[in-house]
């Protein structure tokens, strides 16, 4: 009896940590180009209102106003900023989220922990070969950033 | 023969005693889980000792802090241990070591290259001072931290020639600049600057361990770094950390881009949440070492309802449906260990803090509760300090208990 109950409790274990396993979802890095702050607030809070809160930002998730510029355009090593609002948003959800791989203002999407299980990372890229070419700060402090563009 | 028969009916009255003897463990693990241990004081349905690991609630035992908070951050963070190292939480989970959980506000590291002062970055005047990554950091890891040496220009560090700085371009804001330093040799004065050495501010350092010196400026576009004043002296230096805000805090280890700790997000959930939604209820919380003001600590998400906020070094509000009053510390300060207790129920709030006097508000706190937080407010006025426990009762505790067991 009490050997059966002990099986029971290894199949409910395993199958419990299999589940919490599979219930870890990605961290996805979304980068937005705005014209402006307020057209970055006005589309945020459009995409369910997620980014914001009463007082700004959702900062546990999101960075607004990162710096944004072209590596090979830089002259003694000073960046010359690219013009328009960046907003990066990061959020870990079971998958990456269609509205806001749709919204017009994306950039690109990144899969951080992809990244740091070195497994391919870019979710969508809609700017092209310049993604490679792209130098962005501040990034979120990650275990092991994105290597690509001016980006560590 | 005899032996072996005896050593068999041994085996055989040990596997006939075994059922009852499990029975007797498994009852007794039973009574164990429903009882609240001992560090548990009494009547409380919430215990949660983040120093310690341990949480445990009434009728379910020991749980995972998972279980009874939620934390949102999307970047790692590190938190200290007691023995001085600072260790790594990966994203999206709390940072809990010996000194509690710590809860922070969003910040920036502006300062690049923070643990590798060999970098271009890091501009050594004339040659006065050299540096080598090839020092134990604060986080243990080995050649993560900057050996600098007063090298010294004809001998002499005379006109601040032996230190090593770094120009950042930024907006004008209150800054503050921090480094951990360690002495390794030599007893000369050390000092670091926010403004190209306009101003400094002398560090006292030690052998055995890393201190860190820190320093607050309003200004634009910063220079900051670390000026040694003796040729031969060497110390280590780790964490150079340049960031918009009034104090320092917890470090964010950069290399070629400037990088952002997110927020810390805490929610109350399961147990915990249900027990800051009852119409009734008291909260017993010990903080420490909190740097700011107006830092909330006790949130039931709703801004005319809030179980505590700090409101000066030694005083702290609680609003309850709109309605505010304010305590003082009976001693200390938030800066150092902080028992804050609250209580609420239909007749009223109180509050109090390390045995002070209780302020009673006439006024019952209400609000529709959702998500109740730790250690900040809807995102905005965090406590940027350690939580290390925080008990909850189902019932409003009578004032005079209160305040005893903020003692």
């Amino acid at each position: 009896m009490n050997v059966l109950r002990c099986i029971c409790i290894c199949i409910w274990l395993s199958l419990y940590l299999l589940s919490m396993k599979a219930a870890r979802a990605d961290l996805i890095d979304y980068g937005f180009n705005f014209t402006n702050a307020a057209a970055a607030q006005a589309d945020a809070k459009m995409l369910a209102g997620q980014f914001g809160v009463a007082n700004g930002w959702a900062q546990d998730h999101v960075i607004a106003g990162i710096q944004c510029w072209r590596p090979s355009k830089d002259v003694g090593g000073v960046h010359t900023f690219l013009p328009g609002y960046y907003v990066l948003v990061s959020i870990d959800t079971p998958s990456p989220v269609a509205a806001l791989l749709s919204d017009s203002a994306l950039a690109f999407a990144l899969d951080r922990t992809a990244r740091e299980n070195g497994r391919p990372f870019v979710v969508q890229n809609n700017i092209g070969a310049i993604i490679s070419d792209l130098g962005r700060q501040p990034m979120f402090a990650s275990r092991s950033p994105y290597p690509v563009g001016g980006y560590q | 023969m005899r032996t072996a028969r005896r050593l068999f009916a041994a085996i055989c009255g040990l596997l006939a005693l075994a059922p009852s003897l499990a029975s007797a463990f498994a009852g007794q693990q039973r009574t164990v889980m429903m009882q609240p241990p001992g560090w548990v004081q009494y009547g409380q349905n919430v215990a949660m000792d983040f120093a310690n690991r341990r949480y445990w609630v009434a009728g379910q035992g020991y749980q995972s802090p998972l279980a009874l908070t939620s934390t949102s951050r999307a970047s790692i963070k590190y938190c200290q241990r007691l023995d001085g190292i600072w260790i790594q939480a990966p994203s999206n989970y709390p940072c809990i070591t010996g000194n509690g959980i710590l809860i922070e506000e969003a910040r920036t590291n502006d300062a690049l290259q923070s643990r590798d002062m060999t970098q271009a970055t890091w501009v050594k005047a004339s040659g006065g001072i050299t540096a080598a990554l090839n020092a134990t950091g604060i986080d243990g890891s080995a050649n993560s931290a900057t050996t600098l040496t007063a090298a010294g220009v004809a001998s002499s560090c005379a006109a601040n020639a032996c230190s090593a700085l770094q120009s950042i371009t930024l907006g004008s804001t209150a800054d503050t600049y921090s480094v951990w330093l360690e002495r390794v040799s030599g007893s000369g004065a050390v000092s670091i600057t926010i403004n190209n050495l306009t101003g400094t501010t002398a560090c006292t350092l030690v052998t055995t361990a890393f201190t860190r010196c820190s320093v607050t400026a309003t200004l634009a576009n910063p220079v900051i770094g670390i000026a040694m004043a003796t040729v031969g002296d060497v110390i280590i230096a780790d964490g150079n950390q340049m960031e918009p805000g009034g104090f320092a805090t917890s470090p964010i280890f950069t290399m070629t881009t400037s990088a952002a700790r997110a927020a810390d997000s805490v929610l109350s959930t399961g147990a915990l949440n249900l027990l800051e939604s009852g119409v009734s209820g008291s909260l017993l919380s010990v903080t420490n070492s909190s740097p700011t003001m107006n830092g909330v600590f006790l949130d039931k998400d709703d801004s005319n309802n809030i179980f505590a906020q700090i409101s000066s070094t030694s005083s702290m509000r609680m609003y309850a449906s709109g309605n505010s009053v304010t305590a003082s510390l009976g001693s200390g300060l938030f800066s150092g260990i902080a028992k804050t207790n609250v209580s609420w129920g239909v007749a009223g709030a109180s509050v109090v803090g390390n045995y002070g006097a209780v302020v009673v508000n006439a006024t019952s706190i209400g609000g529709s509760l959702t998500f109740p937080r730790i250690g900040n407010y809807q995102l905005g006025f965090f406590m940027d300090a350690y939580f290390v426990r925080l008990g909850g009762y189902s019932y409003k505790l009578p004032d005079a208990f209160l305040k005893e067991l903020s003692k």
